[in-house]
């Protein structure tokens, strides 16, 4: 009996022990924990309950449908999501192209003195307001603006190409202001990818392009998808820049949202940002899957 | 005898720096050829350039015959082993190793059977499933193998591959190596800056320094007949004396140390000249065994170190050099610090090196 007992004591007393172990994080989570759960979670579950009682705030509550009704059943907003899509997907698109060049580029700077200005130049920006590089670009791009007077001056355009007020200005600002957003999750995978990978590859008949296209890109992919998620996720929720470039005639997402919350229409208000939201969760589901995979392959890579 | 690979006065600067300089080569098809030396002797450089991963600054390679000294890594019928392998870690194993023959373009049947062929060949059947973090680092070195040698290269070139396995997989694999080379027929280049592991493996050998080749023998001869001084100190131990030679005639060499006159069977230098004279611990016998020994003299014993099978012993001769002498434990029972005892060795075992 008492030799059985024993063990079974030690067992527990290590029970606990290594519970309180277990939970040791938990004192270091809770206020990041805390503070997400009562700004965002919060306000999500009234931003649900507003969507069908929009009516909560004026004291008169009754449950409708109205507001998803007119948001789902109008073509017109239809047409606001997939320009928003849109604008999300060309910037993201856009941005890559940009953006890999330039990370790949920087990752063989040889010498350090170089290799910081250029991360200056490129993510120097950051520290300027949107709102001021919004409107440098509104500058640069308006009818009057240096753009299209080198265009003109250079013969190559008669009349001013409309560059702000639609969404080729939209894109050309957005593309510039999530570019170092693009840059740096790959730069911080393009120099990992060893040079005896692409020797080993060359040494197998791989010429440069080749090596390029089934070496460094396969191992580069973490880089990329969490490059294009941020610079997508960005997108579709910035309101500022297209809001400033787009002057009232395009109309996204973020700005049906102003437009409601300005006219006190919180009930629609609160629905558009839910579909906002859907759509952020939808991709970034989507391209996760794609991640989970390209990291899989990457974290064997640093083992 | 067909030489695969050829080098005419190949060199190779990084900037100010001479890498390779002016060696030349000939290696013969099927051999299996070593490229020995410390580290920073050029001999990395000079495979990377066989390979086309690096090209000479002057000089001449040939494949085959046929003039690479400018062709790209792509373009040559040479596969590497890397010295960390280089495998892609986002391929499996089988797609590893088809990697050279996809881009080949060699038709889907042809891939699983060459592939299956050289995963038999390397001892992992079977494997070509696996993800290549699941594989130990023995396995990872039969892969690399592997996937340089399904694309049935003209050369294999291997640059320090066992550098990072422990001893035992190392000697293992050592063999595994050489067999392997026997079965295929490929002719290997093997670069090492571990003399055991050369005189293990090779055919022949380059022994390098500073740039150059300093001789290239098989394993016995380096060993036995060493040119240089460089390399009879690089490959295994001995000792040397500085002298000059007193006599030389059709009955052999006698050189001046010091005092003493040492014999020796020949020398590459007239007599006159300034030369070193050395001699192997393992030829140096001691007490009754240098009994009628050509070069015999006295001394004092100064130190003996127990190493399990062999004992060292630092012995000073009345003349003055002193010299190290190795003998099996058994044969050193009785010495002792401060004995006096007979030193000597057959003149067969004085090497006289020029300079």
């Amino acid at each position: 009996m008492a030799q059985a007992a024993i063990p079974q004591i030690v067992a527990r007393r290590g029970g606990w022990r290594a519970a309180l172990r277990r939970y040791a994080h938990v004192p270091l989570l809770t206020p990041a924990v805390g503070l997400t759960v009562a700004v965002f979670w919060v306000c999500m579950a009234v931003l649900v309950v507003m969507s069908v009682y929009p009516f909560l705030a004026a004291g008169t509550p009754r449950l409708t449908l109205a507001a998803w009704q007119r948001l789902l059943g109008d073509p017109y907003y239809w047409g606001v999501v997939g320009t928003t899509l849109r604008l999300a997907f060309v910037v993201t698109a856009l941005a890559l192209a940009l953006g890999y060049p330039a990370a790949y580029a920087i990752s063989k700077i040889q010498r350090p003195g170089w290799a910081l200005a250029a991360y200056v130049v490129l993510f120097a920006p950051i520290l300027v307001s949107v709102v001021v590089r919004t409107y440098g670009w509104l500058l640069l791009l308006s009818n009057t603006g240096v753009v299209n007077y080198l265009l003109r001056a250079a013969g190559l355009v008669r009349e001013p190409i409309p560059l702000i007020f639609n969404e080729t200005g939209i894109i050309i600002a957005m593309v510039h202001i999530l570019l170092p957003f693009m840059v740096f999750p790959i730069l911080s995978v393009v120099g990992q990818v060893g040079g005896d990978l692409k020797e080993a590859a060359m040494d197998l008949g791989a010429n440069r392009w080749v090596t390029f296209r089934r070496v460094t890109l396969p191992l580069t992919a973490p880089g990329v998808i969490s490059g294009c998620q941020i610079v997508f996720t960005l997108t579709i929720s910035a309101f500022v820049t297209p809001f400033l470039m787009g002057g009232g005639r395009v109309q996204i997402l973020s700005g049906l949202i102003y437009r409601d919350m300005e006219a006190v229409n919180l009930g629609f208000a609160s629905v558009v940002a839910l579909v906002l939201l859907a759509l952020a969760v939808v991709i970034l589901a989507a391209s996760n899957v794609l991640a989970r995979r390209a990291y899989r392959r990457a974290e064997v890579e640093r083992a | 005898m067909d030489v695969d690979v050829e080098l005419r006065e190949v060199s190779k600067h990084f900037g100010a720096i001479v890498a390779v300089d002016r060696v030349s080569l000939a290696i013969r098809r099927g051999e299996f050829f070593s490229l020995l030396g410390p580290s920073g002797c050029g001999k990395t450089t000079t495979l990377r350039m066989i390979g086309g991963l690096e090209f000479p600054t002057a000089g001449e390679i040939l494949l085959r015959g046929a003039v690479v000294t400018d062709l790209p890594a792509y373009r040559r019928a040479t596969n590497m082993v890397f010295q960390h392998l280089a495998l892609f870690p986002h391929l499996t194993v089988f797609e590893n190793i088809a990697f050279g023959l996809r881009l080949r373009r060699e038709p889907p049947s042809v891939i699983a059977r060459k592939v299956d062929g050289v995963l038999q060949l390397v001892d992992l059947p079977g494997y070509g499933g696996r993800e290549i973090h699941q594989l130990s680092g023995g396995q990872k070195q039969r892969v690399a193998i592997a996937r340089a040698l399904v694309n049935e290269p003209a050369v294999l070139l291997l640059d320090e591959p066992l550098g990072s396995l422990d001893l035992k997989l190392r000697l293992a694999m050592q063999t595994e190596l050489k067999a392997l080379q026997h079965r295929v027929g490929t002719t290997f280049i093997y670069v090492t800056h571990d003399q055991g592991e050369a005189l293990t493996m090779s055919d022949r050998i380059a022994v390098m320094n500073l740039g150059r080749v300093e001789q290239v023998a098989t394993s016995q001869e380096i060993y036995a007949r060493p040119r240089t001084r460089f390399v009879a100190g690089f490959i295994g131990e001995a000792n040397f004396l500085d002298g000059r030679v007193a006599h030389a005639g059709p009955d052999g060499v006698l050189v001046a140390v010091n005092g003493l006159r040492v014999r020796a069977e020949a020398a590459p230098a007239p007599a006159g000249a300034a030369v070193t004279v050395s001699v192997r611990p393992e030829h140096v016998k001691l007490g009754v065994a240098a009994d009628g020994a050509a070069n015999r003299w006295t001394g004092r014993i100064e130190e003996v170190t127990f190493m399990g099978a062999v004992v060292r012993a630092r012995v000073a001769l009345d003349g003055g050099p002193r010299l190290v002498a190795e003998l099996h434990n058994d044969a050193a029972a009785g010495l002792a610090p401060g004995a006096a005892v007979a030193v000597g060795w057959a003149a067969g075992h004085t090497v006289v090196l020029a300079g």
